[in-house]
């Protein structure tokens, strides 16, 4: 068993007597993200073994963020809400083939993003159902909208990208994921993960062209 | 503006988008969590289930209208149509609300009639007797209902409501009278109504003479209605009676099953059961099923499973029964429709798995899996089950499908599959079609097939086609990603075919290319049309 100790310059000194003594001065930082690694390693083994209490730690851990993804995708809270349930259920009913060759984070990152990317899709099917079948009165009750402003227009542009490539900007330009973490949670290579995000962002750079003036300044 | 400084920009600004709220819901979220897995329910699947109950009976007819003529369940449909958006049950629930309705009505009314002078300060002076003492109010509102003139046509309507807040021993007298006598067809419905409301028993008897001496259905059938929502014993019964009455007007034993079905007690639905074996009217028959899937009786789902399974049954009430078994949420329907899965009636077998696809539940989606990988079952019903599974499915259920392409021969299933692993639009479905499409061991058709329909997903990039088309050898396949790019509606895919149109050194394949470029309205594909035309001669 460790004894951990910090001073209030971040440094921690470890101390074990097992198997035997040893004292260690260790930098700022390094207790938080080793530990934390091997904290998310037990619970897993832990979550593996039925346990309900580390499923819930688990849970905490990553739930944040799932949810902030899976909001900022569908701008809904309830979808973000069934989404983020969805993810979690799948990961722990497939927790068995969590081997650890990623952190736990990355391999839920693989389970939200085939969550959100395949609900989405689905959403839009049926909304584009929804669509055709009150096209005749919708068409008939719109009104043109006034000039939108740059960031209505933004936020249609981005709405307006293929799922892909907005989750990718979503992913890296708004929730400042990295690339290598796209790459794994989308199973692709970094350098697609790049490749799409350059596209999204040329198509959004040309959406927005009649606002040259406005986002120059 | 750089690139760069763009960037920057972009990244400022999309911040606001979709922008999360402060704090994560996360009690709410686990909860839901801890519900799904105990009740081995999603969310998402409740949800999904949900809006065939919870968005109102025009709506759910509108979804079962979408969705039926695939099934070609035709009589369920028009049943559900008949039931939810009949003129009768609406005008009925839009009494509800004839309290409010009824000063707008009298302002039509007014419309009508201009020789009848100010009507509105006379409907004021009659509004205003509500508040009086009903010794005083009540010979004045019978004065109304007396009268036959015109101009009293819209005083009588809002007379009989008044009467009947002024609950007296007279008033079940004096509605019944206005019910029967009165020469204007919406007061004598009214006031079938209004006696529907009232508490006493008197009143069921006045609406009981109504429904034995009237002539006019549609009144009886007003009578119907209000005795449903009396909620008294014996109300109940006279329904029950009716509906039972062989010499009843059908439509009028039409609404009794139907309001039976909808507020009526257990040993009401055990007699609208036991009447469904003594009828020979079919359509009748009809809505008891209907009526009893309505239900809340425990046995509906194995009394449901009885006339889908018997054999003397006519095959349009035992497709009936298997649809609305599929829309009971319940595990015993699911029960049921496995055994009908089992029952070797193949007409009914795919009814079965239309109405698993729609149940959702993870045994239902369970039952299709089964259905897919099972060699003896009845092709079509295979076919059926691939079809819903596509629709329907979870990624669980695709990768079974995508399994399944490996273990079977039939040319035509494997097509079913590739198409519903289209329609899933699951993100390893789209990758295991981009695959099939490239795999040269396949057979040409289908992989002409998964790169059509993979090429139809908005979400398959342009590029990767045309990495499909450099990876091909046979012109067969390099047609067909042309043909796909060309009927993909966007810039990228047009750039694509004017890559091909340029380096591609088969001269048929690129004026294939060519040729599709000159189909669009795009102006890149103008100007390089123009380029091609202009170019200089050597």
């Amino acid at each position: 068993m460790f004894d951990v100790r910090c001073s209030n310059t971040g440094y921690c000194r470890c101390a074990t007597n097992f198997p035997n003594p040893l004292s260690v001065l260790v930098e700022p930082g390094t207790i938080e993200k080793s530990w934390g690694a091997v904290d998310e390693e037990l619970l897993v083994a832990r979550v593996k073994r039925g346990d309900a209490a580390a499923e819930r730690q688990l849970y905490d851990s990553h739930v944040d963020r799932m949810y902030r993804l899976a909001y900022r995708m569908t701008g809904d809270d309830d979808q973000a809400q069934e989404f983020t349930q969805e993810t979690f259920i799948r990961a722990f009913e497939r927790i068995d083939q969590f081997r650890g060759e990623a952190a736990f984070g990355t391999w839920l990152n693989s389970i939200g993003t085939s969550v959100i990317y395949n609900g989405l899709r689905k959403v839009t099917r049926f909304r584009q159902r929804e669509y055709e079948y009150d096209e005749v009165g919708a068409i008939a009750g719109s009104e043109r909208q006034a000039e939108p402003d740059l960031k209505e227009r933004l936020t249609l542009a981005i709405d307006d990208l293929p799922v892909k490539y907005r989750m990718v900007f979503v992913m890296h330009d708004v929730e400042g994921y990295t690339h290598e973490e796209i790459g794994s949670a989308l199973n692709m290579p970094v350098g697609t993960s790049k490749a799409q995000l350059s596209r999204a962002r040329a198509r959004l750079r040309e959406s927005l062209a009649e606002f040259a003036g406005e986002w120059a300044s | 503006m750089t690139d760069r400084q763009f960037e920057e920009f972009l990244r400022n600004a999309a911040q606001d988008y979709n922008r999360p709220p402060e704090g994560t819901p996360t009690e709410e979220i686990w909860a839901d969590i801890d519900e799904a897995r105990s009740g081995g329910w999603q969310r998402s699947q409740w949800r999904s289930a949900a809006p065939w109950w919870s968005l109102g009976r025009g709506i759910a007819a509108t979804v079962a209208l979408w969705v039926f003529p695939l099934t070609a369940v035709a009589g369920g449909a028009a049943l559900a149509i008949n039931h939810w958006t009949s003129d009768d049950t609406g005008s009925e629930l839009a009494h509800l609300e004839i309290g409010h309705d009824q000063e707008q009505d009298t302002r039509h009314g007014h419309g009508q009639h201009a020789e009848c002078g100010d009507i509105d300060t006379r409907v004021a002076a009659l509004n205003a007797l509500l508040q009086m003492e009903t010794e005083q109010a009540l010979p004045i509102l019978m004065d109304v209902l007396e009268r036959r003139d015109v101009c009293s046509v819209e005083l009588r309507r809002r007379a009989v409501f008044l009467i009947s807040q002024h609950e007296t021993r007279e008033t079940d007298d004096i509605l019944l009278d206005a019910a029967i006598e009165d020469p204007d067809e919406e007061v004598r419905q009214q006031a079938v109504f209004w006696l529907g409301q009232l508490s006493s028993d008197e009143a069921v008897s006045a609406l009981e003479s109504i429904l034995q001496d009237a002539d006019d259905i549609e009144l009886k059938k007003k009578v119907i209605f209000a005795l449903s929502q009396h909620g008294s014993s014996r109300a109940t019964r006279i329904l029950r009676d009716i509906a039972l009455d062989s010499r009843a007007h059908e439509e009028v034993r039409e609404q009794a099953i139907f309001w039976l079905g909808e507020e009526g007690t257990s040993e009401d639905l055990s007699a609208l059961m036991n009447l469904y074996d003594r009828m020979d009217n079919d359509h009748l028959r009809e809505k008891i099923i209907f009526a009893v899937s309505q239900s809340g009786a425990s046995n509906a789902e194995e009394w449901l499973l009885g006339v889908a399974s018997d054999h003397r049954e006519s095959m349009d009430l035992r497709e009936n029964a298997v649809f609305w078994l599929g829309q009971r949420q319940s595990q015993a329907a699911v029960e049921a429709l496995e055994s009908v899965l089992f029952g070797g009636v193949q007409e009914l077998q795919e009814k079965a798995v239309f109405a698993l696809s729609q149940h959702g539940s993870n045994r239902a989606m369970e039952l299709l899996r089964g259905v897919v990988v099972d060699g003896n079952a009845h092709p079509e019903t295979r076919e059926q089950a691939i079809f819903w599974l596509g629709q329907e499915g979870s990624s669980e259920d695709v990768a079974t499908l995508m399994d399944m392409y490996r273990q079977i021969q039939s040319h035509d299933l494997k097509e079913k599959i590739i198409f519903a692993v289209s329609q899933n639009g699951d993100r390893e479905g789209e990758e295991w079609l981009l695959d099939l499409a490239r795999n040269e061991r396949e057979p040409m058709e289908l992989r002409k097939n998964a790169l059509f329909w993979v090429g139809q997903e908005g979400d398959i990039d342009a590029a990767d086609l045309r990495e499909l088309y450099d990876e091909a050898a046979a012109f067969e396949f390099k047609e067909h990603v042309i043909f796909v790019l060309s009927q993909r509606d966007e810039r990228d895919a047009v750039e694509e075919l004017i890559t091909i149109a340029r380096g591609e050194r088969d001269e048929e394949l690129r004026d294939k290319a060519i040729f599709w470029l000159g189909q669009t309205d795009d102006q890149k594909a103008a100007e390089f049309l123009a380029e091609l035309i202009n170019r200089p001669t050597r």
